[in-house]
């Protein structure tokens, strides 16, 4: 376990499209930076925290980097290379749920603090208001992160190439979004990691954090159902 | 039983409602070469995938290194190397990077087993070339180095020499047969290319439709492959007629329209010469020759008429 998760992490450090992405969104921020200064869009930094923590605009992004690095073993077969080695596939499975989640933690909260860099420019750089329970609010929005991160392994997994769990994962998430706001209470939408915790409020962050494990443990049986007893082509 | 590498048990993989392996039951040997030999869709690539975790078998099962399956043979899969259909490369990394994760996956520590590896197929001086800016001979020596860098003890190939040059097909001879002489690799390999098999395995296990049909040594094989003379005549029914009346104890075979295969020794052929001319039959042509392993496996799957 200890070696794939060597391996996975020394792929992750060298993944391109990571640091295209980080390259878009300091782009962006840049530009809006420059865009929107002096227009007191915010009273303070805890005000655009509040925005940018929520903030699912560029979730598509975890869709696109999980698909590309998980299905891109897929496609050029090296997890055989791993299979043959006599990793269990529970471990194959392990090894690159946690660099995803890292990844896309990471990607999120470096698109909060370059929101909040860009925003401080106008808003100021005072940590005022900042409190513990925003600590549990952050750490129950990357618990959704770490669940929807999951979903898209098992989307990839099921595909079983790159292409295909790009497509679908894009697909599947868009649909499955818009039918949870659209046809389901909305305290199940919010509650979903389709849509990260909207407050910090101790009943929104148990009920988020509630569904964001119940959501991991169910993808990940679910893709080890799917791969564990898959032959390989 | 120490001597046993890998010892299958009716091993059935079955798609729908065919099967792929059925009922192969095989055992192989300590420091042996294997060559795997069958047609397009007989079985072996799915086979080498159950035994290196790729696949799972329908029913049965097999012991690999001491190990049995289901459960003893994940930690024995450490001890093999594997190489099926094409290298699994990771396109943007160099031959040394993918090398070294493979290094890395099985987990040896010798950190400098890659260099060795690298060296012992001839890549050293391109080992800061990426694999996907390689040539396919290059790739599949690539292979063979991933597939060796966890020190096996016996090393699956699946049809290795495809898209070799003749320079590297001898190059991938003489470090297989290094690798079992001086390291007591055991080797189990297949190719289409049985000329190049029947240099280098020291024993042959042909596949047919999914069914072991045969196993046996190099040396059997030879005395099987025995000789055969080579009858060309204008006449073939009447060569026949004479063949079956003046020597009915020995085999023939015709396989064109003016060549009869007599299974025989070479002093027959100036007794077949006699009766031929004394009948008034034509000889065009009348030669010791000696059956291939591709002959020989056609005629045991019937492939040839």
């Amino acid at each position: 376990m200890t070696n794939l998760m060597r391996i996975e992490f020394y792929k992750l450090r060298r993944f391109k499209v990571f640091y295209a992405v980080i390259g878009f969104l300091i782009a962006i921020f840049a530009y809006s930076a420059v865009k929107n200064a002096e227009k007191h869009l915010f009273t303070d930094l805890y005000q655009v925290f509040k925005v940018s923590l929520p903030d699912t605009s560029f979730s598509f992004l975890f869709a696109v980097l999980t698909s590309l690095f998980v299905g891109n073993d897929f496609s050029t077969k090296t997890v055989n290379r791993e299979l043959v080695t006599g990793s269990s596939r529970w471990n194959v499975i392990i090894s690159r749920i946690i660099p995803v989640w890292i990844m896309n933690i990471a990607y999120h909260t470096l698109n909060i603090v370059l929101y909040m860099a860009a925003m401080g420019i106008d808003a100021g750089y005072s940590f005022d208001g900042f409190g513990t329970s925003d600590i549990a609010w952050f750490g129950t929005v990357m618990l959704q992160i770490m669940a929807l991160s999951t979903v898209i392994t098992l989307i990839t997994f099921i595909c079983g190439n790159i292409y295909g769990g790009l497509t679908a994962s894009v697909i599947t998430l868009f649909a499955l979004c818009n039918i949870m706001r659209n046809f389901t209470a909305s305290t199940v939408y919010t509650s979903s990691c389709f849509c990260f915790a909207p407050d910090s409020s101790t009943a929104t962050l148990i009920r988020c954090s509630v569904f964001a494990v119940f959501t991991i443990i169910a993808a990940l049986a679910a893709t080890y159902f799917v791969f564990r007893k898959r032959d390989i082509s | 039983m120490e001597n046993i590498v890998l010892e299958t048990n009716c091993l059935c993989k079955r798609y729908n409602n065919s099967y792929a392996l059925d009922n192969v039951s095989i055992k192989l040997v300590k420091n042996h070469i294997y060559g795997f030999i069958g047609e397009n869709g007989a079985g072996k690539s799915t086979f080498m995938k159950i035994i290196s975790g790729l696949a799972f078998p329908t029913s049965g099962d097999f012991t690999l290194l001491g190990g049995k399956y289901p459960n003893g043979v994940q930690e024995k899969r450490r001890k093999i190397g594997t190489m099926i259909e094409q290298p699994a490369l990771y396109p943007n990394y160099t031959i040394k990077q993918n090398v070294e994760l493979q290094r890395i996956a099985v987990g040896n520590p010798d950190a400098s087993a890659s260099d060795k590896v690298i060296e012992m197929v001839g890549l050293s001086s391109d080992k800061h070339k990426k694999a996907k800016d390689l040539s396919m001979g290059m790739k599949q020596r690539l292979g063979i180095a991933i597939a060796m860098v966890g020190d096996p003890k016996f090393l699956i190939l699946d049809e290795p020499i495809n898209g070799l040059d003749p320079k590297n097909i001898v190059s991938l001879r003489k470090l297989l047969k290094k690798l079992n002489e001086e390291y007591d690799v055991t080797i189990f390999i297949s190719s289409h290319i049985l000329s190049e098999l029947y240099l280098l395995a020291t024993d042959y296990i042909f596949i047919h439709k999914g069914r072991i049909i045969e196993t046996t040594t190099h040396k059997m094989l030879e005395e099987k492959c025995s000789r055969y003379v080579s009858v060309k005549t204008d006449n073939i029914p009447e060569t026949v007629t004479v063949i079956e009346r003046e020597f009915p104890d020995v085999q023939y075979k015709v396989v064109e329209d003016d060549c009869i295969k007599v299974f025989a020794k070479s002093g027959i052929m100036t007794g077949i010469s006699r009766k031929l001319m004394e009948k008034g039959i034509v000889i065009s042509e009348l030669s010791v020759k000696e059956q291939t392993l591709e002959e020989y496996f056609m005629s045991i799957t019937g492939g040839e008429k």
